[in-house]
């Protein structure tokens, strides 16, 4: 592929982004629906902290209210940040309308990863700002903004992560039939494993290695998990890791499409 | 009414029975999803022993009527699944034109028979909480059948809400597992502003919280609450549908068929 070709990639790759980008905002209600729902959830988790906060066994716990409700907001964010693939992979790959796509030149995948990107890019803008903004109302914290920068740093790697997991488990829709019950384990096992609900640290001594070394920590606890200084990892470490598990769920989605495409034309 | 009802879940249930290996993986995946959503709870409340009273048999309790509740609307209502998308598509005519109750045929247009296994583990988790006795069962089953009219309520209402904004499908089907998810935490944590929308807007307190109430401190007077909170809830969320038919029946939506 010489340079013009590279350019004309690179172009298209950035229509798509733009594109995405657009019709994720012209629909408000739908934004607003989804941001009422994280909000309820949000505000559900909060109310049972508060809570469980009031009794006198937290005493002895190093995490604060405070802490453990922000944590939980960054927590949910990574899931409400990332856009949902999951039902469009598997329409194409259970219908096996993916193979029309084979007729453009451009790669299946790459096009729906930029369409990916954009959306989240999108929910970047309008969900972090009200977000922040939430954790100052609900618990009187206004995070400073070098933390912030990380969190959101971290947040969208961990995105990227999520939404190459769903990629993966839309593709597998052609084997499976059904898709979307697959991915509804992968989120129960982010909860657990991930941390979403309970920060990782507080976990009986025997979970915690089967907790570090997936890839769930590092979608979930991993941003979260700067929130709480007691858990602080060291951020140098951190993004290398995350980045790591991108490479890492690139080469195992591409693997899987080859082999499910063969499989498809093939059959054609 | 019946006799169409029963038709139409005899037929949905030979066309799922016809692919049984699909049947069997789903089952095996709505085990593991359950299995390990319990598992994060039995985390949850070792390191928390008590909220307002519940513990883990009570949560679990309310675990299990959800699953129930939540299994027996997919067999038999899955339409409500997919309501806002039909909406959506314009594709309420065809069911318009039809003889029959509207909202009965809609929703049961469609149905998950791996719903089944949400039935099963539900009755399996109110097993093991060990918290429903015998004499119970009958209050038990009140307690279900208004949890199924309230999550009904919710999804119809929520689904409706497709009559005036675009695009909704996704939201609406995510909103109906939300829902799910709401109704399994421990409820008894909500107070104030929140226990009002629990009773309101998103109705999820007549789907566990005033049901475990009811059947851990025995009362039926609770159970009564519940059973009419539920009742008026579906009564609203059907006017509500009707309004936004008004809209769709005035041709808010052109198109042309190919």
């Amino acid at each position: 592929m010489n340079w013009s070709e590279h350019a004309r990639q690179l172009r298209l790759i950035t229509a798509i982004i733009a594109t995405a980008f657009t019709s994720q905002w012209q629909n408000k209600p739908r934004f607003i629906a989804r941001y009422l729902t994280l909000l309820v959830h949000t505000t559900t988790i909060a109310l049972i902290w508060r809570f469980i906060y009031t009794q006198d066994f937290t005493a002895t716990w190093s995490v604060t209210y405070q802490q453990m409700v922000l944590y939980f907001i960054v927590a949910q964010t990574v899931l409400f940040l990332s856009p949902r693939l999951i039902h469009a992979l598997e329409e194409d790959f259970r219908t096996q309308s993916v193979s029309y796509s084979l007729l453009r030149p451009q790669s299946y995948l790459l096009i729906r990863y930029s369409e990916a990107i954009g959306v989240l890019l999108a929910n970047t803008v309008f969900f972090l700002p009200v977000q922040y903004f939430f954790a100052w109302v609900l618990i009187d914290i206004v995070i400073p903004l070098d933390l912030a920068l990380l969190i959101v740093l971290l947040l969208f790697i961990a995105s990227l992560i999520h939404s190459l997991v769903q990629m993966i488990i839309g593709v597998m829709a052609y084997w499976l039939n059904d898709a979307v019950i697959l991915y509804r384990v992968y989120v129960k096992l982010l909860v657990l494993f991930g941390g979403m609900y309970l920060p990782t640290v507080l976990y009986p001594d025997w979970l915690q290695p089967f907790v570090f070394f997936g890839p769930l920590w590092g979608i979930v606890a991993m941003p979260a998990s700067v929130t709480l200084p007691t858990a602080a990892p060291s951020y140098a470490l951190l993004i290398p890791i995350m980045l790591l598990w991108v490479v890492a769920m690139l080469l195992l989605l591409r693997w899987l499409y080859r082999k499910t495409l063969h499989h498809i034309m093939v059959g054609a | 009414m019946i006799a169409y009802l029963a038709a139409l879940l005899r037929l949905q249930a030979q066309q799922v029975l016809a692919r049984p290996k699909v049947l069997l993986w789903r089952l095996f995946f709505r085990t593991s999803q359950h299995g390990i959503y319990l598992l994060t709870w039995a985390l949850f409340f070792y390191l928390v022993p008590t909220i307002n009273g519940w513990q883990l048999p009570q949560t679990m309790l309310g675990y299990g009527l959800m699953c129930v509740i939540y299994g027996l609307v997919g067999m038999m209502a899955n339409g409500l699944r997919f309501l806002a998308r039909d909406i959506g598509n314009g594709d309420l005519d065809n069911y318009l034109l039809q003889p029959k109750p509207l909202i009965l045929n809609l929703s049961c247009q469609q149905s998950d028979t791996a719903r089944l296994a949400d039935v099963v583990i539900g009755v399996a988790v109110i097993i093991i909480s060990n918290t429903v006795t015998l004499v119970q069962i009958p209050q038990l089953l009140l307690a279900i059948v208004g949890g199924v009219m309230a999550f009904v309520a919710f999804s119809l209402a929520f689904s409706s809400l497709a009559f005036w904004i675009n695009d909704f499908d996704e939201v609406a089907q995510q909103a109906q597992y939300d829902a799910f998810l709401l109704a399994v935490r421990p409820t008894a944590a909500y107070t104030g502003l929140t226990k009002f929308i629990m009773l309101t807007i998103l109705p999820v307190f007549y789907m566990t919280y005033l049901p475990v109430e009811s059947l851990v401190r025995p009362s039926w007077a609770m159970l009564g609450l519940s059973l009419l909170g539920s009742v008026l809830v579906l009564t609203l969320a059907c006017g509500f549908f009707y309004l936004g038919l008004k809209r769709y029946e005035s041709g808010n939506r052109f198109g042309v068929r190919s």
